[in-house]
């Protein structure tokens, strides 16, 4: 029974129902001849503007040529074996179905493709700060759920600090501090105090939410009252990049912290993958006591990377008070901490793998957005809910191959 | 276990519970009690609202008032029982999903008045409810902003999708449909009232497809998309209360000459006027609606906007807020 | 750090007091904590206090009442400590009780039954959803490997979604101006104890037995057995010749099973109706709770008593000082932080380090 369900032919087969399904919506919701059109915009190019070019794609022969790649892939993938290519093929299904039903929503009617991608790049922005935060604590083998909480405290203390100084720069950088200072609850309670790192993490989480939302009454609403103001931290255009076609509006028109995102996914690759310090942190989250005899002080490391991990989520949180708008509210973070974990396993704690996690996620964010603001069949709840379902499918089709540091979870006594 | 240490402890804790009760205020009687939807009273949705109502009663007509924040739907009952037993004069519950426990309660204590915002009291006689034509104001929101387009699109960011919302977005539709047959209203829902970032990206969307006026009609969320709309440039229209004065904190956030109005429902008067009612010895039972008629509903100042709005837009405004007060306008919407 | 050697276990009241001692101290010093944060915002402490104290026991229906609160933290507790045991960690009862509750209230209003059989299939019927629910992940745990703490997260929102639909769409009351479901039948309904003013309902009294029974399958059947394995130590179980994956769906069936309990005991005994939107936050309570309980079935029960016992006393305490509700829970996180981490306490109060048991909940991702 086993045997028989390998990965590829499970991930195949989800493919090639998924393509069925994709026929059965077109069938149901396509009508003949219809064309949907994506437009590819100037870089700075306004609505009203005449395009770069308009890409017209005839609905349904476009999702019959997908799904048959689909299917071709899968039959390929079972045939040859290739279980080391299933996750590829995943992510492919996942396009493909978030380009489909795209299609279909805006069917006789054309739509902005270039907007949803920027969107994509600053919906993932928090995601992937978040999992770079969990890949540095985890790689040295502390395991960090306590992201949510980090995140929602940093953008509280951000934010009641911008209002203070009235510059969202140094509200920035409190958040920073913020989000490295309650971490180190967890990093003590499961560092020194040994307690386990799930519950540590699960405190901090609940410990953020009263703090923040008191927080919010006591300092936050009477400061405002009280006329303080501020702005969110201000957008950027690089010269020259940002206004080439579809890479500009997607990489090079963001306000800081998404630079920043962009800046730290190369950075902390580099840093982990090619200098000793991350070869020692690896080293402790694989095989500590091999680690320790060669002279690392496994404990302080781990201390200094839960720490750096925290800056990083608290730079994550920031983006929710200081940069994508510029206030505070209750449980503002709405569990992007979460996902951020789901994008650092999906990514096999690497920080690429985790950017592209958390595009696929944002990706489905976008694709939520962008088909309720036309004339779409599907209930809103369901719309709403194809983020997480497709995370759930990503992590089905993929985790398998993950492998997580070996020593994470596990404190270490010398 | 050292007990010097616990006793220290000990006298600590005691000393500091002691040390405001010699400062102890005696509270006035309870006149009035509010209990929350699921929520806190500063969350910015209606409960913030009818707190703010609460809070006007207390200071301005020298009442002692009381709240509780519902954690729970299954407390609704229990919480407004908590209430009647402080012996408020009134109980106002906030929230459409309250009614059963708010009919229940009537008949359980016929001494006590109740009020219950966004829900119908139908024929109880202690309790009055407070409902609002959010179409009304939407449908004026929607002509302003079919008015305003240049680029024939305008839009809506939504948040839960629950029957205040889900009014003001369809009165908003018929308002513009109103002004121009052929203008294009895009809406969306967003899943919760507190996402100021994805209504923000739910704006910008709407914006890379043309529409040039946003209207935010769901609490946070909402305010988020008209934020990041005005900052890029389009015209926007708040909700519920003045949001040149909140989000935009007073014109001093950036794009806040790009506001022309909002549409606005002030459960925060409804639930003041209540109050004053019962201290006047005015309160009268079955529903209070407000609407365009007796001002309860309305579109905000234009503020900074106002140059930026041509006179025979404002004329048209005027004409229709008295076509909905006189009946001689209705916004023709119905949920389900 | 030295490791002290393990306590030889000790019999009668002492082992008890051992066990009750550390979770008592850390409510103390949460409170303490919370008390030291009322006089920095100026309010009243006596008052708040107070309110709290009175309204959790301070009359027979106050304590009614804090027993209805506390049956949804026993199921729910129930449900994560299961998981515990087995070193799965179910973050998602929340979606689990929403799922139990939505079977629970379509069989019991749109199914028609004899009434007291009713209830029971409504009943079970919740349990049963809760269950599936919780199935899925643990199958997808098994099979594939997906961490459970993502995929239950995911699948509350999933869930949480779906519920919204059914009430708002296919099984809405029409008649009401409230987004909620027709009521279930009468004879669908779980009785109240002490009559309907006192609500508390017999949805209680199964929550007993539910702790009862799971101490008595963890302790005494194979699958209990099976389960504690797993949780010490997968490979260990599995060169036994235990069929681990199957286990761990089991688990997780079980844990849902508890948490579907939990939804349809709500409905059921309580509410009688599902309404829409608002999530009540009883799922990630249930962490706390199995914590407190240090991961005993039967200690559950005064966790989450005491746990009932904040969250039906906050009401009276805000009456009384016009606090807000964030201060319950910034001491429910500390009373966590500091039964987890029982060194902390035991360092304030100089308690000898008797080296518990431990709870081993995770062993990180892997396996």
């Amino acid at each position: 029974m086993q045997h028989f369900f390998t990965r590829e032919r499970i991930i195949g087969l989800i493919g090639i129902i998924t393509a069925l399904a994709l026929l059965w919506l077109v069938q149901q919701s396509v009508p003949n001849g219809a064309i949907s059109t994506l437009r590819i915009p100037y870089a700075n190019g306004k609505p009203q503007d005449a395009p770069l070019i308009d890409i017209p794609l005839p609905t349904a022969l476009t999702i019959y040529v997908l799904a048959g790649l689909l299917v071709a892939a899968a039959v390929w993938l079972i045939w040859g074996k290739r279980a080391d290519l299933a996750p590829a093929y995943m992510g492919g299904v996942i396009a493909v179905v978030i380009v489909s039903i795209l299609l279909t929503a805006i069917v006789n009617n054309r739509t902005d493709i270039v907007d949803m991608l920027g969107r994509m790049v600053r919906l993932a922005t928090p995601i992937t700060l978040g999992a770079l935060a969990g890949i540095l604590c985890e790689r040295s083998g502390v395991v960090n759920i306590a992201i949510e909480g980090t995140m929602l405290f940093a953008a509280c203390i951000g934010f009641i600090v911008s209002l203070a100084f009235g510059n969202s720069w140094i509200g920035l950088i409190a958040a920073i501090l913020a989000g490295s200072a309650i971490v180190m609850i967890h990093a003590v309670l499961s560092l020194y105090y040994k307690t386990d790192q799930i519950i540590s993490g699960t405190v901090i989480n609940i410990l953020a939410v009263g703090v923040t939302g008191y927080l919010r009454t006591s300092v936050i609403l009477p400061m405002e009252a009280g006329g303080n103001h501020g702005a969110a931290l201000p957008q950027f255009d690089i010269p020259l990049l940002s206004s080439i076609p579809v890479l500009g509006p997607m990489f090079f028109q963001h306000r800081p912290i998404t630079y920043l995102m962009l800046i730290m996914v190369p950075l902390v690759s580099i840093m982990l993958f090619r200098t000793p310090w991350g070869l020692r942190t690896r080293a402790i989250g694989e095989h500590p006591r091999a680690a320790d005899t060669m002279g690392i002080n496994v404990n302080r490391m781990r201390y200094f990377n839960v720490w750096i991990s925290g800056m990083i989520a608290g730079l994550a949180g920031a983006w929710f008070s200081l940069e994508a708008s510029y206030n505070f509210d209750d449980v503002m973070t709405n569990g992007r901490g979460f996902i951020a974990l789901a994008a650092m396993i999906f990514g096999n704690w690497t920080p690429f793998g985790a950017l592209s996690g958390a595009l696929l996620f944002s990706a489905a964010d976008a694709l939520q957005i962008k088909i309720q603001g036309f004339d779409f069949a599907l209930p809103s709840q369901f719309v709403q809910m194809l983020p997480y379902v497709i995370t759930v499918v990503v992590l089905a089709g993929v985790i398998g191959r993950a492998r997580p540091p070996a020593a994470v979870g596990k404190p270490y006594e010398p | 276990m050292r007990k010097s240490t616990l006793a220290t402890l000990v006298i600590m804790v005691l000393a500091a519970i002691m040390l405001p009760a010699c400062g102890a205020k005696t509270a006035l009687p309870c006149k009035a009690g509010l209990v929350t939807d699921v929520g806190k009273v500063n969350d910015g949705t209606f409960n913030q609202y009818a707190y703010m109502g609460l809070q006007k009663a207390e200071k301005d007509l020298g009442i002692g008032t009381k709240y509780i924040e519902t954690q729970a739907q299954a407390d609704y009952g229990k919480n407004i029982q908590s209430l009647v037993e402080q012996k408020c004069e009134i109980v106002i519950a906030v929230g459409f999903m309250m009614g059963d426990a708010i009919k229940e309660a009537s008949g359980k204590y016929p001494d006590t008045k109740f009020a219950i915002v966004d829900n119908s009291a139908s024929t109880l006689a202690n309790v009055r409810g407070l409902v609002f034509s959010e179409d009304q104001a939407g449908y004026m929101a929607g002509a302003l902003a079919a008015s305003m387009t240049k680029s024939g699109t305008i839009a809506v960011v939504g948040g839960m999708e629950i029957p205040p919302v889900q009014k003001y977005v369809k009165g908003y539709e018929a308002g513009a449909k109103s002004i121009k047959a052929d203008v294009a209203v895009k809406s969306v829902y967003i899943d919760t009232f507190t996402d100021r970032a994805r209504g923000a990206e739910a704006a910008k969307s709407f914006m890379s497809e043309g529409a040039d006026v946003i209207f935010g009609a769901g609490g946070q969320t909402g305010s988020g998309g008209i934020q990041a709309a005005a900052e890029a440039g389009a015209y926007v229209i708040g909700v519920d209360q003045d949001e040149f004065v909140t989000t935009f904190q007073n014109g001093g956030a950036p794009g806040a000459d790009k506001i022309i109005s909002s549409a606005m429902k002030r459960v925060d008067q409804a639930v003041f006027l209540t109050i004053k009612d019962v201290v006047d010895g005015k309160f009268t039972n079955g529903d209070m609606l407000y609407s365009a008629a007796n001002g309860g509903i309305g579109l905000a100042p234009y503020n900074k906007a106002d140059g930026a709005i041509p006179a025979e837009v404002k004329t048209k405004m005027e004409e229709i807020l008295k076509g909905l007060k006189d009946g001689s306008i209705t916004t023709g919407v119905t949920l389900n | 750090m030295s490791t002290p050697p393990p306590t030889p276990p000790t019999s009668g009241w002492r082992t008890w007091g051992g066990i009750l001692l550390i979770p008592i101290l850390a409510i103390f010093t949460a409170l303490v904590i919370g008390a030291i944060i009322i006089v920095a915002t100026g309010a009243d402490v006596v008052a708040a206090y107070g309110g709290l104290f009175m309204g959790a026991i301070g009359s027979p229906r106050a304590i009614a009442y804090t027993l209805v609160e506390a049956t949804p933290y026993i199921f729910g507790g129930l449900a994560v400590l299961i998981g515990f045991r087995a070193g799965l960690f179910n973050i998602g009862v929340e979606g689990q009780i929403a799922v139990g509750s939505m079977c629970a209230v379509i069989v019991g209003a749109f199914v028609h039954l004899p009434p007291g059989l009713h209830a029971v299939v409504a009943f079970i019927a919740g349990a049963l959803g809760g269950a599936l629910w919780g199935a899925i992940p643990g199958w997808l745990r098994a099979r594939t490997g997906a961490h459970e703490v993502i995929t239950t997260i995911m699948f509350n929102y999933i869930a949480i979604r779906s519920t919204d639909y059914l009430i708002k769409v296919p099984f809405l009351d029409k008649a009401s101006s409230s987004q909620r479901t027709p009521f279930i039948a009468e004879g669908a309904q779980i009785p109240f104890l002490f009559g309907a003013d006192n609500r508390l309902h017999a949805g209680f009294l199964i929550a007993l037995v539910a702790a009862i029974a799971t101490a008595w399958i963890l302790k005494r059947t194979i699958i209990g057995f099976e389960i504690k394995t797993t949780g010490a130590n997968p490979d260990a179980a599995h060169y036994a010749g235990m069929n681990v994956p199957r286990t761990i769906i089991l688990t997780m069936a079980l844990s849902g099973l508890m948490a579907g309990m939990a939804g349809a005991a709500q409905v059921l005994g309580l509410e009688h109706n599902l309404k829409a939107s608002f999530s009540a936050g009883y799922g990630f309570d249930s962490i706390a709770i199995a914590l407190l309980a240090a991961s005993n079935p039967l200690g559950v029960i005064p966790a989450a008593i005491f746990w009932g016992a904040l969250r039906n006393g906050a009401g009276l305490m805000q009456l009384n000082s016009g606090i807000s509700i964030n201060l319950i829970n910034i001491v429910q996180a500390l009373v966590i932080a500091f039964v987890a981490a029982d060194q902390i306490v035991r360092q304030i109060y100089r308690i000898r380090s008797a080296r518990s048991a431990g709870i081993t909940l995770s062993r990180g991702w892997g396996r």
